[in-house]
């Protein structure tokens, strides 16, 4: 019989690292270097376009912060991502109880579970063509809304600096909804029935059992995905892109088009990075809560 | 065991055969993706191109442009390959639509693999030459000898040349005569005065008179259609001097009242700052709109999606005491050479090709454009009655665009925008507009 090899001591070191090596890699070329290479071109004069940049320090964050189309631009993106994610919990939770009620046959509940994911199908290039499509002037939304007296076949949405945000704010919501709609009702499934039958014996009412049974028991997954909604959310760009391209005049200019115009249509790289990074650092406190709050559900 | 053997072999013959069945669809469906997209065409795929003969140089030039997209398919590699025929050089198309070009052409620059040859658009060119990604072309025609009384026009930062309009584009006033006859307009409107009481005939007809885009994510509506309005009229944003003269403009200032006069009156197609130039183009053929300014390319868009329009090439109406000749706005398909590129003497071999006579007319003709080379002769016997309209009205006038080689010129149409949609909105005054266009252009240049 042979005896097996033992591996030397240097073999013992490398063979984890070897293991670990195709990810390192990975997370290196796609992950770090990126984020690294924003981070210097933000402490130079302008990057990429010229030559030989030359550091300038905190420079481009003193114009950044100092720019009042910047401060607008947090002040839209706080705006849209606010009333996203509170829409957001909203709609998934009431369509997740509509789903998960025992009122309804497992049939119905199917149906209308494709019905209302549909909406997280749809790529953004669909959503953006489609409603610009209806809110346009002479779209459905206004010859439905004529109907109720609440708009006119020349009434403006978009195009309109009073609803341009609301109605891209209102096309992110329904996109959005289906993916927090299908967490919470995983999440609701997964709530004892025992719990809801004792209350009931206790004589708590439909209302009760939503605030002291429901809400505890899904509390972990609505914390998570509102993590990260906001952040994902924050990044949002295409379709507020197709829809407005951050105007008119600016008034739908979230942080990700302000990031946009910056590096392609001026061609100010630095700055787009200066601005990359402030947003970057925003995402990332976010981040370590969710890793916080993610370890203190597991435990 | 027979059976399991038979059913081996079946297996087997189906499995080489579904392999090879797969093979041959993948191959057909890559050539026709290629065909397709024109993403990268070979210079030497052409199989009508006769290069038996050809001493071939060893030299292969890159060309980065939306050419290729834009006209019929093989035609720009017809040239290429002809080129080829001549010289020995191969030109290796790198084609991509409009939108894409310019950032394709930006990160190619800083990855030291931008083409030898790039089409670019008039607003890129300064941000193009300043940034070192166009060279220097004057040294390079001067070096060849090439006779530049050839070329129409050159566009130049500081008296040299760093690109070369090989076609150009007109954007006139094109009219829906469905539209007008139902109102009962049987002559053109040549004034302010006429187009504002045409507008009010067909505005009380249900139609929308006319459109102004003011979109941002694409922000030349300003230069094409609004600026293009005030161009007819000999007003720009520039005085005799070349400098900028926006604010304390009297025809700027005149200009922006009568627009905001149409705007007022409900003749302007509502939403208009998120109206796209696609947006406009398609109001117009679905016969939404009476009048529209647009590029003589989308003639070809318009003769596809409404072949039963009769549709009529205006002259953009001047105001009322205007009697000198009108400015029409053009835009062109221009061609400068790489800092970067290994083989400038080549591509300027080729650029000089674009400006042959024969091949410059036929480009002009294929695409119902003007020619850039003052040689060419193009022969539009056979082109639409609308565009030989147009091409009167351009030799009669002069061809004009403030935005060609201005710094920044993405950045200033979009703070113009900016300023004209809260003046149009009432929201400023016309001087204080003015004022702030003047001042958004005073940074860039400051």
């Amino acid at each position: 019989m042979k005896k097996a090899k033992t591996k030397g001591p240097f073999v013992k070191f490398i063979t984890p690292y070897l293991f670990l090596s195709p990810t390192v890699i990975l997370m290196l070329v796609l992950l770090v270097i990126p984020i690294f290479l924003v981070i210097q071109y933000s402490f130079f004069n302008n990057a990429i376009v010229v030559k030989e940049p030359v550091f300038v320090g905190f420079s481009n964050y003193v114009t950044i912060l100092t720019d009042s189309i910047f401060w607008s631009a947090i002040k839209n993106t706080a705006i849209f991502v606010i009333a996203s994610v509170i829409a957001h919990i909203t709609i998934g939770m009431c369509f997740a109880l509509l789903l998960n009620t025992k009122y309804f046959k497992t049939k119905t509940k199917y149906i209308f579970r494709i019905i209302y994911v549909l909406p997280w199908m749809f790529t953004a290039s669909v959503i953006a063509i489609l409603w610009k499509l209806m809110l346009q002037p002479q779209g459905i939304i206004n010859y439905l809304f004529q109907f109720v007296n609440l708009a006119t076949k020349d009434s403006e949405w978009l195009s309109s600096r009073t609803y341009a945000l609301a109605a891209i704010t209102f096309v992110n919501i329904w996109s959005g909804y289906p993916f927090y709609m299908i967490s919470i009702l995983a999440g609701l499934q997964g709530v004892s029935e025992d719990l809801y039958e004792s209350s009931a014996l206790d004589g708590a009412g439909a209302w009760k059992r939503f605030i002291y049974i429901t809400i505890p028991q899904v509390k972990p997954i609505l914390i998570s995905i509102g993590m990260l909604d906001i952040v994902w959310t924050i990044q949002s760009f295409a379709v507020i892109w197709m829809l407005t391209g951050g105007g008119p005049v600016r008034t739908t200019e979230t942080i990700s088009i302000y990031i946009y115009k910056y590096a392609f249509n001026s061609s100010q790289y630095s700055l787009a990075s200066t601005a990359a990074v402030i947003a970057l650092i925003v995402c990332i406190i976010l981040a370590i809560f969710y890793v916080k709050q993610q370890r203190k559900a597991r435990e | 065991m027979k059976m399991k053997r038979i059913l081996a072999v079946l297996i087997v013959f189906v499995m080489v055969f579904s392999v090879t069945a797969c093979g041959s669809s993948n191959s057909t469906g890559t050539e026709d993706a290629t065909k397709e997209s024109t993403t990268k065409e070979s210079a030497t795929q052409d199989s009508t191109a006769d290069t038996s003969t050809v001493k071939d140089t060893g030299i292969t030039l890159e060309f980065q442009q939306w050419w290729a997209v834009e006209c019929p398919e093989g035609y720009v590699q017809n040239i290429c390959d002809n080129f080829y025929k001549e010289t020995g050089i191969k030109v290796e198309l790198l084609s991509a639509p409009f939108a894409d070009t310019k950032t394709q052409i930006v990160s190619g620059s800083t990855t030291g693999t931008v083409a030898d040859l790039v089409s670019v658009d008039g607003s890129w060119v300064y941000d193009f030459a300043t940034q070192g990604i166009l060279t220097d072309m004057s040294a390079l025609l001067a070096a060849d000898g090439y006779d530049q009384s050839n070329i129409n026009s050159q566009w130049q930062i500081d008296d040299t040349t760093y690109c070369l309009p090989v076609v150009n584009y007109a954007y006139p006033m094109f009219a829906n005569m469905d539209i007008l006859n139902d109102c009962g307009i049987t002559e053109l409107p040549k004034t302010w005065s006429e187009f504002q009481a045409d507008c009010e005939i067909i505005k009380a007809k249900g139609y929308y008179p006319f459109a102004l885009n003011l979109d941002t994510t694409s922000p030349s509506g300003i230069q094409n259609t609004y600026m293009g309005f005030a161009w007819a009229s000999g007003i720009g944003i520039k005085d005799d001097t070349g400098a900028y003269k926006i604010a304390g403009n009297e025809g700027l200032k005149t200009f922006a009242e009568f627009m905001k006069g149409l705007n007022d009156a409900g003749y302007l197609y509502p939403g208009m700052s998120s109206l796209t130039e696609a947006d406009m183009t398609s109001k117009f053929s679905s016969g939404e709109l009476a009048f529209v300014i647009n590029s003589m390319a989308t003639l070809q868009s318009y003769r596809k999606d409404a072949p039963d329009m009769n549709i009529a090439a205006a002259a953009v109406p001047v105001k009322d005491d205007y009697a000198d000749k009108s400015g029409m706005c053009y835009a062109s398909w221009a061609v400068g050479i790489t800092e970067n590129s290994e083989h400038k003497a080549e591509a300027m071999k080729f650029l000089e090709y674009l400006f042959n006579a024969d091949v410059n007319a036929d480009l002009a003709v294929t695409q119902s454009a003007f020619p850039g080379s003052a040689s060419a002769e193009p022969d539009y016997g056979d082109a639409d009655q609308v565009f030989l309209d147009v091409y009167i009205m351009y030799q009669n006038g002069y061809p004009i665009n403030d935005f060609i080689c201005m710094k920044d010129a993405n950045t200033f149409m979009t703070d113009y925008i900016n300023e004209l949609i809260p003046y149009m909105d009432g929201d400023v005054d016309v001087d204080s507009y003015l004022q702030n266009v003047q001042d958004a252009i005073d940074e860039i240049y400051k």
